[in-house]
């Protein structure tokens, strides 16, 4: 339920975040705009870009640490530990096993 | 009559340097650091090496304050909000003040080298850089300031994780993208309302740039968006439980909704308002986190 929810509120707002970059890269009129008008345009794409990129860092961070944990119990053929490496203990025993 | 004021200059003086040192933001800077140090921590915790990193932590914030302070003296004399500052108002000299905020700045980088660590103490002193030396000098610049005065803002945590740790592990980068997302939608409501005293002082901030506020609702709600998912980001990573998770979303979504009303609204009301939930956010989700951690 946990991981259902990151995932819906993390890909729902990181779409959101990729339409607003689209939509001030491509969508919005850029012909005929004044010097400045234009420079607020670029400043407010990297306002864009900043959110957007860490939140796809995050979620690929979260996404390779909950997945590397199940796939290094597979690894170490200890059936004991595939159950807490499925589970919502995944990333502690990852962490753990880093340690 | 002499004798009291010359009693009382002492007294002043004192003030005068806490005031540099900006005590708020200094508190606000320690607790995010022991909350850090807190979820960082394996098991019982080492009480000596917490208050040496609060310490030197609250050292090196109060030397970027100080050093922030000396950069931005003539900006300050001609904003309402921080006129009456020290060194504007002509109660500290610029030499008295650049002093203290190096002297601060060196013994509380080798404090936590010695006391703590050295990657704490280099995590430090690379946030006072950050803040001192690309910050301050961007604020004349761009509204793009507020983005990279985020980063040093979202740094103690990372401190605390590790002092605990002596490592930078992936927990404490999501630390980080917990406070570098809440400062945002927070420091846009502030901008929105101080935008006239921010022009006057010469600060090009989004709400300046941008008079009928398009702009700045809009990375209000974006900024929102990303802190909902990334504050859940500790219960996957084991670092806290369920009640964690779901109170960070509720938190989350009280945050986005006071920052969707802001951004429909573009007024005095709603951004003050964005700003009071910004400021009950915070440490509701520090101590759910604290409260919920699970220990290893």
């Amino acid at each position: 339920m946990q991981a259902t929810l990151f995932w819906l509120t993390g890909g729902a707002f990181f779409a959101l975040q990729l339409g607003m970059l689209l939509y001030l890269l491509y969508a919005n009129p850029r012909d005929g705009l004044a010097a400045p008008e234009e420079r607020r345009r670029r400043v407010e794409i990297i306002w864009t870009l900043v959110p957007a990129s860490l939140l796809l860092a995050v979620i690929c961070m979260v996404s390779g640490l909950t997945g590397s944990a199940a796939t290094r119990s597979h690894a170490c053929g200890d059936p004991s530990r595939v159950v807490a490496l499925h589970g919502p203990d995944a990333a502690r025993v990852h962490r753990d096993a880093a340690r | 009559m002499e004798r009291s004021v010359a009693l009382a200059t002492p007294v002043s003086r004192i003030a005068d340097y806490a005031e540099l040192t900006k005590p708020r933001i200094t508190l606000m800077v320690v607790l995010t650091t022991a909350a850090g140090y807190y979820l960082g921590a394996d098991g019982s915790l080492d009480l000596v090496v917490l208050l040496h990193a609060l310490l030197g932590t609250g050292v090196i914030a109060s030397a970027a304050s100080a050093l922030n302070q000396v950069l931005e003296r003539d900006s300050d004399a001609r904003m309402l909000r921080t006129r009456h500052r020290p060194l504007p108002a002509g109660r500290m000299e610029v030499p008295a003040a650049l002093g203290f905020g190096l002297v601060l700045m060196v013994l509380g980088t080798l404090y936590l080298a010695v006391a703590v660590n050295v990657l704490t103490a280099v995590v430090g002193f690379a946030t006072l850089a950050l803040y001192v030396g690309v910050y301050t000098p961007m604020k004349r610049r761009s509204s793009l300031c507020t983005i990279v005065g985020a980063v040093p803002g979202a740094l103690p945590p990372v401190m605390g994780w590790t002092a605990a740790t002596g490592a930078l592990s992936a927990e404490a980068w999501v630390l980080f993208g917990v406070l570098f997302f809440w400062q945002l939608p927070h420091f846009l409501a502030i901008a929105w309302n101080y935008r006239e005293d921010y022009a006057r002082g010469g600060q090009p901030m989004l709400s300046v740039e941008d008079p009928r506020g398009g702009s700045t609702a809009r990375q209000i709600v974006l900024y929102c968006m990303a802190l909902l998912p990334v504050s859940l980001a500790p219960s996957l990573l084991s670092l806290t439980g369920s009640l964690y998770f779901y109170g960070a979303l509720a938190l989350g979504i009280a945050y986005l909704a006071a920052g969707l009303h802001a951004a429909r609204e573009r007024s005095h009301a709603s951004a003050g308002l964005l700003l009071r939930v910004s400021v009950i956010y915070l440490p509701a989700l520090l101590g759910l986190m604290t409260f919920d951690k699970v220990v290893p």
